[in-house]
Formats: structure tokens, sequence, C-alpha cells
């Protein structure tokens, strides 16, 4: 691999051990996908935040490095933790977990990372076309690619750091252009809604199971919104490895990357998958949870909340909602009274956090009723919760009071 | 086994030559994250649970959260680590992962056939000319 003079100062401690050490990581992971050098980055993104998912090993390798005086070279965010580190009363977490939860936290601030607390880090600082990243969490890394036309691999967590610490990544994967183009074309079968976040969720799963880690093209009659194209993102970088989906009228140079790659392979998603996934009213029976908000709610999603809530009259009974988002979309939605319009109607708006990496949620709930496809994924997974996969047009019927 | 599988070294330490494990195989893809428990040294999931520590690692590619490296280092932290992982493809997140995990990783160089890699039971890597190989133990 060629370093510049100023990487081989890096590599050599002469600014410190852990800029040596997280150069040399960055080095070894490079030289293993075949990169001939390293380039710099404009944004690092760090995923393993939560004290429930990397556990005391996590916090341990992270804490090191604050002690050792790591400092980051970049504008650098940070992903959800286990807690809304702003509301300690917001969820009931036990007192042992919040203070290593703290732990891990203060030790990402003492490195100067942004407090963010988010997998949204593109509703912070917006990702340009063709600017290089080195992002964790997988949604958003998949998000950067296909809508912003950013380039960023699925880099673990650590490696998102280690690239923090230097302000580099190694040139491979998506950060060259022959890796972007599309190797299989998705054909949807007509009556699939791509337009409602759950069924796009769900298209984005199934394409994650039949796909593993190609880059699909998918085409549309319409682009899809913002959020449908988050939840389809989202899912696929769950249930597969997709780190960049190319979609028609959406990517940018998605016409030129088409082209370029040539005639495809063809793999079919029938509506009759996306039924099995999203089954309609009858698994709306017993869900005492319904949740909203992974990734992050947006300002559209909470304001959209807030109106079906309004229509209807407020929340039915036995049905609890929570709501995840970032602090920084929470403060703008507080301003506009959003929030509080939420609140009134019996909605729990939670930040810095989600159902999925905090420990509040585990064993408290029967059904998990989610429009997100990633959430999906993780909730048995991760929670041990049942959940299901609701499309957005039905959120009014589960969420509404009975007249 | 009936054929012997080449295998190139891509990251973390090279692994011994010699190096014989029980085979842990799985013909789908793993998301660290949620699948594999790293205190108890599990994958898990529906009707599968298998103990990784000591055993060499067979299954197609990664997939899912980015916070699967830190899973795969929590594997090394607490000494439930497969002697080795072999896969069809690396990316990024597993690579990251071995390399601070240091599991010595390696890919397969052709289409691996893993019914017949899970009847094998135990297998042994060796070095062999310009990479690695692996065949069944057999007796």
């Amino acid at each position: 691999m060629h370093l510049t003079r100023e990487e081989e100062r890096m590599l050599s401690g002469e600014m410190g051990e852990p800029v040596a050490r997280a150069l040399d990581v960055i080095v070894r992971v490079g030289e293993a996908l075949g990169a001939e050098r390293l380039i710099p980055i404009s944004h690092a993104h760090v995923s393993g935040a939560s004290y429930l998912t990397i556990g005391e090993p996590g916090l341990l390798f992270v804490k090191n490095l604050a002690d050792q005086g790591a400092r980051v070279r970049v504008f650098s965010t940070l992903n959800p933790v286990g807690v809304d580190l702003a509301n300690p009363g917001a969820l009931e977490v036990d007192r042992g977990f919040w203070e290593k939860q703290k732990m891990v936290v203060d030790s990402f601030l003492r490195m100067g990372f942004q407090e963010s607390m988010t997998c949204t880090p593109y509703l912070i600082r917006k990702p340009r076309p063709g600017e290089h990243l080195s992002w964790g969490e997988s949604s958003a890394v998949a998000l950067a690619n296909t809508y912003y036309g950013a380039h960023s691999n699925r880099e673990g967590g650590p490696l998102a750091l280690m690239s923090a610490l230097t302000g580099r990544t190694y040139e491979a994967g998506m950060h060259l252009e022959e890796n972007r183009l599309p190797r299989a074309q998705v054909m949807l079968e007509k009556g699939i809604d791509m337009g409602d976040e759950g069924i796009a969720g769900a298209v984005g799963y199934l394409v994650g199971e039949k796909l593993g880690s190609t880059v699909p093209f998918i085409r549309t009659k319409q682009p899809p919104p913002f959020d449908a194209i988050r939840a389809y993102t989202a899912a696929a970088g769950a249930s597969g490895g997709i780190a960049m989906s190319v979609i028609e009228g959406v990517t940018p140079g998605w016409g030129r990357l088409v082209e370029k790659a040539g005639p495809m392979e063809k793999v079919w998603v029938e509506e009759r998958e996306v039924r099995d996934l999203v089954p309609g009213e009858e698994v709306l029976e017993g869900v005492d949870l319904a949740f909203l908000g992974c990734p992050h709610a947006s300002l559209e999603e909470l304001e959209d909340l807030a109106r079906v809530l309004d229509e209807c009259g407020g929340l039915r009974e036995g049905l609890s909602f929570w709501v995840s988002t970032s602090r920084h979309v929470y403060g703008i939605a507080r301003e506009m009274g959003i929030v509080a319009k939420l609140e009134e109607r019996g909605v729990r708006v939670i930040r810095d956090t989600c159902p999925i990496v905090s420990p509040a949620t585990r064993g408290r709930f029967r059904r998990i009723a989610t429009v997100s496809g990633k959430s999906f994924f993780y909730l048995p997974r991760l929670q041990e919760a049942p959940s299901v996969i609701v499309p957005y047009s039905l959120l009014k019927k589960l969420v509404c009071a009975k007249r | 086994m009936a054929r012997e599988y080449r295998l190139r070294h891509v990251a973390g330490p090279t692994p011994p030559t010699g190096t014989e494990a029980e085979l842990v195989v799985t013909p789908r893809p793993v998301s660290f994250l949620g699948e594999v428990e790293p205190r108890e040294g599990l994958l898990k999931r529906p009707g599968e649970t298998r103990r990784l520590g000591g055993r060499i690692m067979v299954f197609p590619q990664s997939r899912g959260s980015t916070v699967g490296s830190y899973v795969i280092y929590a594997l090394s932290f607490y000494k439930n680590a497969p002697l080795a992982m072999v896969v069809e493809k690396a990316e990024p997140l597993l690579i990251t992962g071995c390399v601070i995990g240091g599991i010595p990783l390696l890919v397969f160089e052709e289409k691996p056939d893993y019914e017949e890699l899970d009847r094998c039971g135990k297998a042994v890597i060796t070095r062999n000319s310009g990479g690695y190989k692996m065949a069944c133990v057999t007796g």
C-alpha cells in the first residue's frame, strides 16, 4: 500500500499511539480488500455506541482509546445509545446499565465526537455526491450511497472510529465506481407500493435476503418519498449486506451507472412474498406496542403521526406507542409544538436511543407492531420480541381509539 | 470430504499450518449482531444453536449491522473465538472484526458445497504453494 508522508508519520507513532494503531487497522483492512492507497474523508460516523450491543469488550475498547488521549481529526458523529440521555425517566433502565452507558458516551465525547446519538447522521450533515465518508450504521451507509450519491463502505463500528481518529479510509469497495454499478435488476410485481414505508421496508427485507451484497437496480414508476427510501435501504442492510441500491430517478447519476453496467440478471419480488411479511389487519390483534422511528424518525414522520392522531382523537386503549428520534430532530419538533401534541395523545417520544438497542424493551411486550422492516429483523433477534410489519396505510387503524 | 478446498488468507493472523478443528457450517449469511452471542460463544438462530469457540466457522458471508465487528471482537475477548473463519465473500465489517479480534479469515477460491462440508465434521487447514487448503479429517 502506498502511504503519503503524513500517513507514514501517523503510522510511525509520531502523532501518538492511538493514531498509529488506528492507521494500522485501516491499512490492514484496506490491504485485505485490495486497496492501493488511503483517501481523506469528510465525515466519520460510528456505530456501536449502545452498551447493550457492544458490551464490556466494546466499552473497554473505546475507553482505552479515550484514556490514551485519542482525538477525532474530522467531523464525527455517534450512533444511538441504550438510554434517553436527555430524559433519564423516559425509559426504565437499571442503574448499572445507565452507568456503563455513560462511560461509553463519555469516552466518545472526550475524543471529540458530536453529541448526535442517532442513526440518521445525514439529517445533521447532508452528504454531497461523490464525497468520501467512513460510516458505520448499515442503514445510513446505504442511504448515503443510494440517495445522496456519496461514497461509503459498510464499515464496521471500530473501523469508522479509526477513520475518525485519522481522517482516512482505504480506497476500495464503494469508493470505486466499478463497484457501484448495479449487478441485478429487481423486478417488482405490479401492485407493490414502494411509496408506503411499511411495504418499502418489506421489499428491502426481501431484496437483502435474495441478493446478499449485490448492488441492485430498482425501477419505479414514481420515485418513492424520502422516508420510504430510508425504510427500504435500512431493511436491505439488515437482512442482507446491501451497501447501495441504484434507484431510477433517485440515485445521483443512476442513468450513467445503469448504462455502464450493461445487461443484468433479473430478480423478482412478488406481491405474495410482500404479503407474507405484511399480512394486513388480522395481525394487529394482540399488539401492545406500536413503534415508529427505525431509522430515527424524520420531522415529516413526526408531523404525519401527529396529524393521524389528531384526526382520530387519540390512541387506542391498551396500546403503547413509542417514537424514537434524534435529539436534533426532537429539538425542531419541540419548537414546532409537535412533541407536545404527540405527548398529549399518549405517545412516548424518545431521544438518543430506540427500542432495538435499549434494554428497556426486553420482556415487556407481547407483540410489537412496526412500520420498519429493519426492526422486524432485529426485534426478535435482540429483544426476543415477536413483531409484525404494518403498512403505513394501516397505521391509523392500528393506533386510533375505536369510536 | 471428497475434495479439498483451496483457500486464500485475507485478514487476521495466518492460521498455523495443520490447524485441525471441528467445523461449524452454515449455508446462510450471518448477522453477528443478533445471531451470535459472544459471552456464550454461540451462533444462535431459529433451529440452529452451535458453539463457535475453537472451531472452524464456515459460512457464505456476513450481513446486517456494522456493530457486528464489535461482536466478533467480543468473541475473542471472552475466549470464544473460532480458530478461523472461512467465507465466500469477505465484507469490510467482517474483516475489521477479524483484524481487531485476531481471528484468521480465509476465503474460498471456489464455490463450496455446504452439505458436503457439514457432513465432514472435522477439517484440517494446511499451507500449500501460494495459499491454503482445507480438507476433511477422516477416521
